[in-house]
């Protein structure tokens, strides 16, 4: 963790983000087109690439966030990157699909079904989201490490605990209520 | 509203895991000698910073993708072809971070509590890695392989 190493892996991280983003959609522009010489190549790239944000968004995790508080670790902490951006990137998804989904011409093809799904997907990732925090959590707490309880007590004085105080309410609007909605709507369905 | 409600709620929570481990005054609490506890504080570079990222949606969605859809609209993929688709890297900081020892933030051990010391093996931790690269990319060949013999142009026509 030197200054010279960070930054050469910052420039990584964003380069190889960057080039990925770019290259696929520039591949899927072609593919909307009619050219669909590019589907092996979109494959292979998504294949190399779900490996490569998985490393990097550890790494990226490590750097930005974990090394802060250089004597707490946690080997969780690429887990909970990466299942908190993919519900970030699903409730993002579902956002701009409801804005979308009132305009032409997304209006013929986003139907109550897709939305039906990215809730359903989105509840998903909420729980595993939750299961990767409470695992982090009831293992300091049990374990009572000198080493790592004291990022969890500092997070729990000094006007900080009205924070984490905040998501009480959570587990009923983002699990109970999300549930709730989802089997009414399945039960307005007719069966498939 | 619960998607807004989500987003919002990853904002609490990446700022609980930033903000805590900093002074109000900006210093990073572990560089700081002497007693270090962070209080609640709100940087109006905290509201600021999402602010700054609403390009996505104004620029890159609002603005351009009714067009995109409507070019790809009339030649979206077909169904067909949609079916198948440690510890001695913390030296820098002790040396310039005011504290005599790795440990001398934690040197009173609360009752009851454990210690655990790390010797973190970086060999096998590299040949994972390098295994789990190799595997993800092979398993993500495989499907696409398929989808390739699928679409060579005149298949069917050698075939009949």
């Amino acid at each position: 963790l030197n200054s010279g190493f960070f930054l050469a892996r910052y420039f990584v991280y964003f380069a190889g983000w960057i080039a990925l983003a770019w290259t696929l959609t520039a591949w899927s522009k072609r593919q909307d087109e009619g050219d669909m010489s590019v589907n092996l190549k979109i494959q292979r790239l998504s294949g190399f690439g779900i490996v490569f944000y998985a490393l990097t968004v550890t790494f990226a995790g490590i750097d930005w966030i974990m090394s802060l508080n250089p004597h707490w670790y946690s080997t969780l902490f690429g887990f909970l990157m990466m299942g908190g951006q993919g519900l970030s990137s699903l409730a993002f998804t579902i956002i701009i699909s409801r804005y979308l989904s009132q305009r032409s011409p997304m209006q013929e093809l986003l139907k109550p079904a897709h939305f039906h799904d990215l809730g359903k997907l989105s509840l998903a990732f909420t729980m595993l989201w939750a299961y990767f925090n409470f695992s982090q959590f009831l293992l300091t707490y049990a374990a009572n490490l000198v080493e790592e309880v004291p990022y969890f007590l500092s997070r729990l004085d000094h006007g900080w605990q009205y924070l984490a105080d905040l998501p009480d309410p959570v587990p009923l609007l983002r699990a109970v209520l999300p549930a709730a909605v989802a089997r009414q709507q399945a039960g307005e369905q007719p069966p498939r | 509203m619960i998607a807004a409600w989500i987003i919002f709620m990853r904002y609490v929570d990446i700022y609980m895991l930033v903000t805590p481990e900093f002074a109000s005054d900006g210093a990073n609490l572990h560089m700081a000698p002497g007693e270090h506890a962070s209080h609640f504080f709100v940087s109006w570079l905290d509201l600021a910073a999402p602010l700054a990222n609403r390009r996505a949606v104004d620029v890159d969605v609002r603005g351009q993708s009714p067009a995109a859809s409507d070019a790809g609209l009339p030649r979206s993929v077909p169904a067909r072809v949609a079916s198948k688709l440690r510890r001695p890297l913390m030296a820098e900081h002790h040396s310039a971070g005011h504290h005599s020892s790795p440990d001398d933030e934690y040197a009173f051990t609360p009752e009851g509590a454990a210690y655990e010391h790390t010797d973190a093996a970086v060999a096998p931790v590299a040949k994972f890695l390098f295994w789990l690269f190799v595997r993800g990319r092979g398993h993500a060949l495989w499907p696409g392989r398929r989808l390739q013999a699928d679409d060579r142009p005149g298949r069917e026509g050698r075939a009949a």
